[in-house]
């Protein structure tokens, strides 16, 4: 097996090893009951927009802090290339450790996120007809979205001590990158409002901001990667 | 600077991880054998370790293991072995899974746990282990190295059990021989004198005595001079502490008047040429200089 395969296996390992526990457990329990929550509020205001207003909320306001949660479970305090440390001190480049670090906080982040998305649909949907397609449409934009935030995130954490660049990033996120001209562009929360039929960032169109939040997940991943060193 | 070194410093400055201490300005070439870098973490010991092993980057300066910068370069790393102030394992479920992923990379020969008296560890859950119990597995590991090109131990005997003393002495002294530079670095004296061929004393982040039998006592001959300048001095301490026809460098810098800088040498009339040579070199002046059987 490569040393790149290798690397990547054993970076997805440790970061698995530091995530799937009690806190996992308490952060998919928090999100899952907020959307909920989220959910059945917007059902009781309104039930023919409630699925639409409901998911927008789950995507805007959880997913981003469950992707941030996430990966701050993973790095602990420290930055990515400190928390590679324990694998590339054995000859591994420290941005091959981090890819798998990253890769598994995605996993996590994704499964989290769907399942939100699950729960929030099903309790705003009600009765109403048109349930399994907005589900599965939901499902994968919740999938990339979860994936660009833990990849933006992650870029974050390469910079300043303890990795506390990533709470720059979520600043970002939340402050800035929330209308429609060329900063937030940068960030996953315009494009991902404009794929729930909001409204377009840049007059992108709704595939090719995913073809952006795909390009910024790749992107951003390899930069923290490359920020983390040999 | 000579390519047989294994490990070179060049004026090297940085911290480590966990602030404890910095280096300022060192500079050394660490031959193949053991050597004991005597001071507390605040000294800079811990930030010694770090910057050797790759943990750190320096700030200023190099630090080159076989010509390479073990930050940078992951090969370099792979022949690294280290024990840590801090000891960072693998997340991995058990001692043995992390042992058998190391054997598998081709990282380490051997039962190392066994071979060096920590056999009741392999078991073990790692996340189970106490910090000594971890520093343990880490020196073992560390010992256990295939072809290491240097070894980095913080404090080997402190805050590390359980470990058979006498195995990790002789494993020691078997890889230096074998061509390692193997770095102690301790605040122990008794254990640097133990362990070491050579001695260097670490001050304030500086390195301020270099040698291969640490200083003598007082019926060991010296060559004393008294610089005008502690920053002259130390450079001058930093230079001769390169050279092998010196047994031992020291460096003491007085609250007032001029800093002292002292060597030891079997032979003190070539010494005497080699403290010249290096003087002329580094371009300091030299405000007095003797010879005394008592500096203490």
């Amino acid at each position: 097996m490569s040393s790149f395969a290798t690397g990547m296996r054993l970076g997805a390992r440790m970061g698995a090893a530091r995530l799937f526990g009690r806190p996992l457990l308490i952060l998919a329990l928090l999100a899952l009951s907020t959307s909920a929550v989220v959910a059945m509020s917007e059902r009781d205001r309104e039930l023919l927009a409630a699925p639409s207003r409901a998911l927008g909320v789950v995507l805007a306001w959880i997913l981003p802090l469950v992707c941030f949660a996430i990966v701050s479970l993973v790095l602990g305090r420290a930055r990515l290339d400190e928390c590679a440390w324990p694998i590339a001190k054995y000859g591994i480049a420290r941005r091959v450790v981090s890819l798998g670090l990253i890769a598994c906080s995605m996993l996590a982040a994704t499964l989290v996120g769907v399942a939100s998305v699950l729960v929030t649909l099903s309790l705003s949907y009600a009765r109403m007809p048109g349930l399994w397609r907005d589900l599965v449409t939901s499902s994968w934009i919740a999938a990339l979205g979860a994936c660009a935030y833990v990849a933006l995130f992650a870029l974050g954490a390469g910079f300043l001590r303890l990795g506390r660049g990533r709470w720059a990033a979520l600043a970002f996120d939340f402050l800035i990158a929330g209308g429609t001209g060329a900063v937030a562009a940068a960030g996953p929360r315009a494009h991902l409002r404009s794929l729930l039929g909001g409204a377009p960032v840049l007059e992108l169109s709704q595939p090719q901001s995913s073809v952006w939040l795909l390009a910024m997940t790749i992107g951003f991943a390899l930069l923290a990667a490359m920020r983390a060193g040999d | 600077m000579s390519d047989q070194a294994p490990v070179s410093f060049a004026r090297l400055h940085g911290r480590d991880a966990q602030d404890l201490g910095a280096l300022h300005g060192v500079t050394l070439l660490v031959h193949a054998g053991v050597h004991a870098f005597v001071g507390a973490p605040a000294d800079g010991t811990a930030a010694l370790c770090e910057l050797v092993s790759g943990r750190r980057k320096p700030r200023t300066g190099a630090v080159l293991v076989h010509g390479r910068e073990p930050f940078r370069s992951p090969r370099t790393r792979a022949r690294i072995g280290s024990l840590l102030a801090r000891p960072e394992l693998p997340d991995m479920p058990t001692v043995a899974h992390l042992l058998a992923m190391l054997a598998r990379l081709k990282r380490i020969e051997g039962e190392p746990l066994h071979e060096l008296g920590a056999s009741t560890l392999v078991d073990r859950k790692l996340r189970s282990l106490a910090t000594r119990e971890a520093r343990a597995v880490e020196l073992c590991i560390a010992l256990a190295l295939v072809e290491p090109a240097a070894l980095v131990i913080f404090e080997p005997f402190t805050e590390c059990a359980p470990i058979d003393r006498a195995a990790v002495r002789e494993r020691l002294v078997r890889r230096a021989a074998s061509g390692a530079a193997v770095i102690i670095a301790t605040s122990a004296r008794s254990d640097a004198v133990e362990l070491s061929g050579s001695i260097h004393v670490l001050e304030g982040g500086r390195l301020v005595s270099s040698g291969p039998c640490g200083w003598g006592g007082p019926d060991k001959r010296e060559l004393c001079m008294w610089l005008e300048g502690s920053t002259a001095a130390r450079r001058l301490a930093a230079a001769l502490g390169e050279r092998s026809e010196l047994s031992a460098v020291r460096f003491q810098e007085q609250r007032e008047g001029p800093a002292l800088v002292a060597v030891q040498a079997d032979d003190l009339e070539a010494a005497a040429v080699v403290v010249a040579e290096v003087v002329a070199s580094q371009g300091v002046a030299v405000g007095a200089l003797r010879t005394t059987l008592e500096l203490r």
